[in-house]
């Protein structure tokens, strides 16, 4: 009996060692063959490599970085706009261990799917390298803009076999050091040339194709050449020159990023849908179509947005203060500066070419509302901002600064000394500093808010009752069609339009001129004048016959891509963006409402020191993250 | 009854208003006050009618019931108890949409089927459910102090509308289900276990199997009921909507935990020659432990709160990857003990634990244990002094044994992908939209390190046992040092960023805790009069024995900074001295080192600590003692004389410190209220002086002028916490046997139960114990008072 029962439990316990496997693998980890033999697999990798590339769109934020839940406004720092909440930008930008974790998925991508080839067409397998190879580059122009010359990667650095401390053994090869600013345009012009000739004509939306690679080619060459031309800072490690590059491949860039744009011409076109040549309301309405018609044949590159896994706020941080929606004080993030206003044509201006609202008297003029003012405003210029008094999703955007309640009779003096950043006056003047307004009787009897319902209040503070703190709002990219109570910030699914075909024909234009000016001959220089010619006419401007003076080029260019993140690296890669902002106090346009007169006047005032653009002190490089530099040093 | 220990009171209008002028007074450029005394005549007359947050959401005091039933019995074959029990609570919102409910049956049955072989059932099945508003208890205790009285709760003072108040932080809304939605949470855990155990032959060898299956399921509804703000626009006489959390949501989580543990053991247990006492265990035991879960939301058209009557537009559902998962542990654990006539006592044991954590060649860890002790009062020569005759037990004792500990792993030795790849939807998503189509991503899990294994305690005990005189005094005097190997750290020396890609956890680093513990029992009786009282003492500190980190900057932020140090205590609250607050101009005049121009009296003084003439984050050095109570010890005293019984509870704690954030920090925090701890503090005895001006007379007070905001770390803002506490008292009667003859009762006792009722602590305004996370908006502490019956049959 004994021996039965101590044979039953030994038995019993190698039965149960028996099945000593503690096998449990993690439940949503997945391998290199589960993603290499399948479309949907790489589908999977790519979705993951593309939503990480550096794309400055709605959710990118200087301060923040990309990818970000943003509060402010980029245009914000570069005298488009005056936002609440977009801080000093000086030192921020950074950009740096994202960077090189993406190139790695690049790279790794690359060396691993040549070992499962065999289960796709070759067609396909050149898509896919074509496109990491694309991202790579994409990835290396938003490192070199900001750094100058950085260590080129262009493989993997470890082996799948190295234990880990092989690795920490052989931690000084992995130094690589920083290559020169040229060595990086040449390698982005690489891998750009290397994804046109393997991508395919057509992809999905936000996918990419050979032409997008094309067009990055222009943007990127452009911005090469500007350097060749326009930087003066040499700045050198051993033998590599970090910022800057010889003056004399300027011509070799412009040249390449003139030939990378012609290469689009035929395969892209204006969006011109709706617009009339003779129509200037079907001008503006066609412009603001441009940006909300996912069919435009502009569109080269999108990122698209898709509610609930991928959505942005822009509408909720944009939308004029009356059309708030619900859950918290998020609205008017992005107030355009009447710098950016009056480079736009059809505004009366002074013998200075300044907006124009005062009287051969200096009595400010008085009109029955404030659109009157804009009557003749270039129609892309209402369709890029909303003006003070516009329409905007069927209501008129209600913008005042406060109601004047002074004799009006003898005409109304300037209200503040030119230059002058004082307090804003109060004599003869209510306003209001929050939305919950205590209104004034009018002498009618009638009562009315001093301040618009969509400002101004003069508590300008970030967290104040917001509003328009200039006297505009922007209207570029705004879905005039969102139900206000989806105007919140996880709800707006608008496409960013990371690259479209004006900007190509920008980049001609630009290059062309360059390369004109530098002796390579006319044609360049009226290619420079069809292009711009093509973009004022869908704006709804005039025409110009000749081009001297680079800066009308670059006008034309701010105007065209505003709002869109682009002009702060054109101000940078011009060099010309220390001169530009340091000290600069932007202008805002008041509008009042007269009492005795029942009419309208437009104050110009300077920006309030609170809300002055900071000083930034180096306009050519993005500081260079310290804690990095060791590490880098080879 | 429950009430609420020290809930700190938001200020009244007059007030709050005296504190807004004194924050703008306090302008070294000169102040003028916001609030004219029309304005507090207004309010005084009633003109105007200031709100009362307060009074509005939060009521005095909430119920709080308890009742169990239980019985025991059985034969000489077989044996049962079964209770059951029900606890309801409420909390302390007028809307009364906060309360907790629990019900819990057990049974637990044991039967002997033959003289050797005894079968035993334990099941025991809890269910609780929480009910709430859709926005949680503490940001109701946020907005509640954050509006101040100024504020209107009702748009226009008209009850129909909700007023649109600053950041939209109604609180009556917010407390309000009817208003904003509901959250219901319900738990059940169903916990069993069948257990067999077979008498062999052997005289003192049995064998044992047992099989447990757990259950626990979490059942949440989540219902996001959308509503409105007003602005009353007093133009045109309308009150204007503002929509809040819109559009109404419908949200069901379902999450299942079922959890399964074999064992199958070998007890040997037996004397010889009654000397000899051998005790023996081989035990095997294998548990799997998983979860998954899921969640289904939809958006609703109707206010039918339900799943069923949402929209397909913008449906949701998915599972939350933290809770999908399945682990396996395996152990082989023998012990062996052998003592003589309970004289000297030896014992050995070891587990081999192994866990699906872990590569294959690193999931097992051998981890081996022993055990000394002596009972020196059983020696002859220790029982034949009458001079140590007092002493009826003396023992010394000491251990040694080491454990593994897998939680901090997560499958970091296996390499791969993720996916999906979790993201967030307004910043970076788990993947991208193609051709409007959203797709997931896959993302690299990066190197992996496939030696990651268990990491180790070390613990080392030893300690005395005395009990003398009878049980007059009874002492245990304890020490110990537990030290861990093994913790996981990244590698100080990490990788180039440009490898795009870091070094994966290791087993690197190790701490150390070690402390003492002090036991003294009393029991007497003198009559009928019976006591006792029992007093514990504890001291533990930690620190790290190995930290692998770069080194920091400079030797002082090397120092300055617990990551980059090793062997020396932790807890340490960094901070700036506060030697107190300026008590006059004086003062300030004459202060060695530099201060701001804008400083007043009753401004906290910062310590000039390196002597360098300014205060600087150099100044930053030990100030105090941070996290847990260092300290802890409490005592229970305990009583009885004939049917009356008093048992006593006390706790303390020292050497603690507490610092708190937004409004228990700052009053009119981000232009909010203030909480009436804040009126305690130094101001001008006349409110309209000028701060400034060297003659205006100061009240002295707690909190610096207003508009004065300690630093964060600085003994000014920390406050010592310590405190004793009578955490239970119970006063009970129980009626003489005599009373029950004949109608069934056996017993029947009456009580009353204080919970907390009494804190001593040098903490103001606060409960010591009051959380400061979640910024200290955390639910009160309770005090408990209960009145109860104890009915036997």
């Amino acid at each position: 009996m004994k021996n039965y029962i101590l044979g039953l439990l030994l038995s019993a316990l190698c039965y149960l060692s028996a099945c000593e496997k503690l096998d449990a693998p993690p439940l949503n980890v997945i391998q290199d063959r589960d993603i290499f033999n399948s479309e949907a697999g790489i589908t999977a990798y790519m979705a993951r490599i593309y939503s990480v590339m550096p794309i400055e769109d709605f959710k990118y934020s200087p301060t923040l970085g990309f990818n970000a839940f943003v509060i402010g406004s980029f245009a914000g720092i570069t005298g488009e706009a005056l936002s609440r909440d977009m801080g000093n930008a000086n030192g921020s930008f950074g950009y740096w261990s994202a960077a090189y974790n993406l190139i790695r998925e690049c790279n790794y991508f690359s060396e691993v799917l040549p070992d499962y080839a065999g289960n796709f067409t070759e067609e396909k397998v050149k898509y896919w390298l074509g496109e990491v190879r694309f991202i790579r580059a994409v990835t290396y122009l938003a490192l070199v803009k900001r750094y100058g010359g950085v260590p080129i990667v262009d493989q993997l650095l470890t082996d799948p076999d190295q234990s880990i401390g092989d690795i920490t053994e052989s931690l000084e090869e992995l130094k690589i050091p920083r290559s020169s600013e040229e060595k990086v345009w040449d390698f982005i012009a690489e891998d750009l040339k290397y994804a046109y000739e393997n991508l395919p004509e057509t992809s999905v939306a936000g996918r990419v194709n050979r032409y997008v690679a094309a067009g990055f080619l222009s943007r990127a060459m452009l911005y090469a050449g500007s350097i060749a031309k326009y930087n003066s800072i040499e700045l050198t490690a051993g033998s590599e020159r970090l910022c800057g590059i010889p003056a004399s491949k300027a011509v070799t860039y412009f040249k390449e990023s003139y030939d990378a744009a012609q290469l689009l011409n035929g395969k892209y076109s204006l969006y011109k849908k709706s617009w009339s040549a003779t129509d200037k309301e079907a001008q503006y309405q066609n412009y603001i179509n441009t940006f909300l018609d996912a069919s435009s044949p502009e569109n080269i590159f999108v990122r698209q947005y898709k509610y609930p896994d991928a959505v942005h706020g822009y509408d909720a941080l944009s939308v004029p203060k009356q059309l708030e929606g619900p859950g918290g004080n998020y609205s008017s993030e992005t107030n355009p500066t009447l710098d950016f206003v009056e480079m736009f044509e059809g505004l009366p201006r002074d013998a200075n070419g300044a907006i124009r609202t005062r009287d051969a008297d200096g009595k400010y003029i008085l009109y029955d509302n404030t659109m009157s003012l804009f009557s003749n405003a270039e129609p892309r210029l209402r369709a890029t901002i909303i003006l003070p008094g516009d329409v905007f999703k069927g209501q008129v955007i209600d913008i005042r600064r406060g109601i004047y309640t002074g004799e009006t009779a003898g005409g109304i003096n300037k209200l503040i000394p030119p230059g002058s950043t004082i307090n804003y006056p109060t004599t003869n003047i209510v306003s209001s500093a929050s939305a919950l307004q205590t209104p004034y009787q009018l002498p009618d009897g009638s009562m009315m808010n001093p301040a618009g319902l969509s400002g101004v209040f003069t508590n300008l503070a970030a967290n104040g009752p917001g509003g328009s703190i200039t006297g505009f709002s922007v209207r570029k990219y705004l879905n005039p069609n969102k139900p206000t109570a989806e105007v919140v910030t996880n709800r707006s699914e608008q496409s960013w339009i990371e690259l479209r075909y004006a900007e190509v024909l920008l980049n001609a234009a630009e290059a062309g001129y360059e390369l004109s000016s530098l002796g390579q001959g006319a044609s360049y220089l009226q290619t420079a004048i069809t292009n711009v010619n093509m973009i004022r006419e869908r704006a709804g401007a005039s025409s110009i016959t000749s081009i001297n003076d680079v800066d009308v080029i670059r006008e034309e260019r701010r105007k065209e891509l505003a709002f869109e993140h682009k002009v702060y690296w054109d101000l940078k890669r011009w060099r010309i963006i220390d001169q530009e902002q340091n000290a600069r106090l932007y202008r805002v346009l008041m509008p009042f409402y007269a009492a005795k007169a029942d009419k309208y006047f437009l104050m110009i005032e300077q920006t309030k020191e609170m809300l002055v653009l900071r000083l930034i002190q180096d306009g050519t490089m993005i500081k260079f993250p310290l804690q990095l530099l060791a590490k880098t040093q080879a | 009854m429950q009430f609420a220990s020290r809930l700190p009171k938001p200020v009244g209008i007059f007030d709050y208003m005296t504190l807004v002028n004194e924050q703008r007074m306090h302008n070294i450029n000169g102040g003028t006050p916001l609030y004219t005394e029309e304005d507090f005549e207004a309010y005084r007359n009633g003109t105007k009618i200031a709100a009362n947050w307060q009074d509005a959401i939060i009521r005095k005091s909430a119920p709080f019931t308890q009742h169990d039933i239980s019985a025991t019995g059985g034969t000489d074959r077989s044996s049962y108890f079964i209770s059951l029990g029900y606890t309801s609570q409420d909390a302390f919102f007028k809307s009364d949409d906060v309360d907790y409910k629990r019900y819990n049956i057990r049974s637990n049955v044991s039967s002997k089927i033959t003289d050797d072989l005894t079968f035993d059932l334990n099941l025991n099945a809890i269910m609780d459910r929480k009910n709430q508003p859709y926005i949680s208890p503490w940001y109701v205790f946020r907005s509640l102090w954050y509006q101040p009285p100024i504020q209107n709760i009702y748009a226009n003072n008209n009850p129909e509308y909700f007023n649109n108040v600053p950041s939209n932080l109604n609180g009556v809304a917010h407390a309000s289900s009817d208003v904003n939605g509901y959250m219901i949470q319900t738990n059940k855990w169903f916990q069993s276990s069948a257990s067999l155990t077979y008498q062999l032959p052997l005289e003192g060898l049995s064998l044992k199997g047992l099989y447990s299956y757990d259950f626990n399921d979490n059942n949440n509804k989540v219902y996001m009921k959308s509503y409105n703000l007003y602005n009353y626009d007093a133009s045109t006489d309308t009150y204007n909507p503002v929509p809040q959390q819109t559009p109404s949501t419908i949200r069901r989580d379902y999450a299942e935990f079922p959890a399964t543990l074999l064992q199958a053991s070998l007890n040997y247990n037996r004397s010889f020659a009654n000397k000899h006492n051998l005790t023996a265990l081989l035990l095997y035991e294998r548990g799997v432990r998983s979860g998954d879960n899921f969640f289904a939301q939809r958006e609703l058209a109707l206010p039918v709160d339900q799943l069923l009557a949402g929209i397909s537009t913008n449906q949701q559902g998915g599972t939350n990857a933290g809770n999908l998962y399945k682990t396996i542990n395996a152990s082989w654990v023998g012990r062996l003990a052998y003592d003589f006539k309970g004289k000297y006592l030896a014992e050995f044991s070891f587990r081999e634990d192994g866990s699906s954590k872990f590569a294959p060649e690193q999931q097992w860890g051998f981890f081996p244990a022993g055990f000394l002790a002596w009972r020196i009062s059983e020696e002859s020569f220790f029982k034949n002094s009458n001079a140590l005759s007092f002493i009826n037990s003396l023992k010394f004792r000491g251990s040694y044994g080491e454990m593994g500990d897998e939680n901090a792993s997560n499958y970091q030795f296996v390499s791969g992908y993720t996916y999906p790849v979790s993201g967030n939807a307004t910043s970076l998503p788990g993947g991208s939209v193609f051709d409007g189509v959203f797709v997931n991503g896959a993302q690299g899990k990066g190197l992996a390190n496939p030696l990651l294994s268990w990491y180790k305690s070390k613990m080392f005990n030893v300690g005395m046992d005395l009990q003398a005189w009878r049980g007059l005094l009874g002492l245990t005097v304890e020490y110990f040092d537990r030290e861990r190997t093994g913790l996981l750290a990244t590698r100080a020396l990490t990788l180039p960023e440009e490898v795009g890609v870091g070094l994966p956890q290791e087993n690197l680093n190790g701490d150390r805790a070690r402390g003492f513990e002090f036991e003294i029992t009393h029991d007497n009786h003198i009559g009928s009069f019976n006591y006792n009282v029992r007093g514990v003492f504890g001291y533990t500190r930690t620190m790290n024995t190995t930290q692998v980190s770069a080194r920091a900057g400079n030797s002082y932020l090397n120092w300055n900074n617990s990551n980059y140090t090793q062997d020396r205590w932790n807890n340490i609250y960094w901070g700036y001295g506060s030697p107190g607050q300026f008590q006059s101009y004086n003062d300030i005049a004459n202060n060695p080192f530099f201060v701001p121009r804008n400083t007043v009296v009753g401004d906290y003084i910062y310590e000039d600590w390196n002597g360098d003439g300014q205060i600087s984050t150099q100044d930053n050095h030990p100030i105090a003692m941070a996290g847990l109570p260092l300290v802890t010890y409490g005592f229970t005293l305990g009583g009885s004389y004939k049917g009356i019984d008093l048992n006593m509870t006390w706790s303390g704690a020292g050497k603690v410190y507490v610092s708190y954030f937004e409004q228990l920090n700052t009053p009119l925090w981000a232009g909010g209220g203030a909480l009436e701890q804040f009126m305690d503090r130094w101001h001008p005895a006349d409110p309209t002086a000028d701060p400034y001006d060297p003659n205006t007379a100061w009240v002295p007070g707690n909190y610096a002028y207003t508009g004065t905001i300690p630093y964060t770390n600085t003994l000014a803002n920390a406050s010592n916490a310590a405190y004793l506490r009578l955490k239970t008292v119970e006063l009970g009667y129980t009626l003489s046997k005599k009373f029950f003859k004949g109608n069934g009762l056996k017993g029947l006792r009456l009580y009353a139960n204080g919970y907390n009722p009494i804190t001593f602590t040098k903490l103001k305004y606060l409960d010591p114990e009051h959380p400061s996370s979640q910024f200290g908006y955390l639910y009160p502490i309770d005090v408990k008072l209960t009145f109860g019956l104890n009915i036997q049959f």
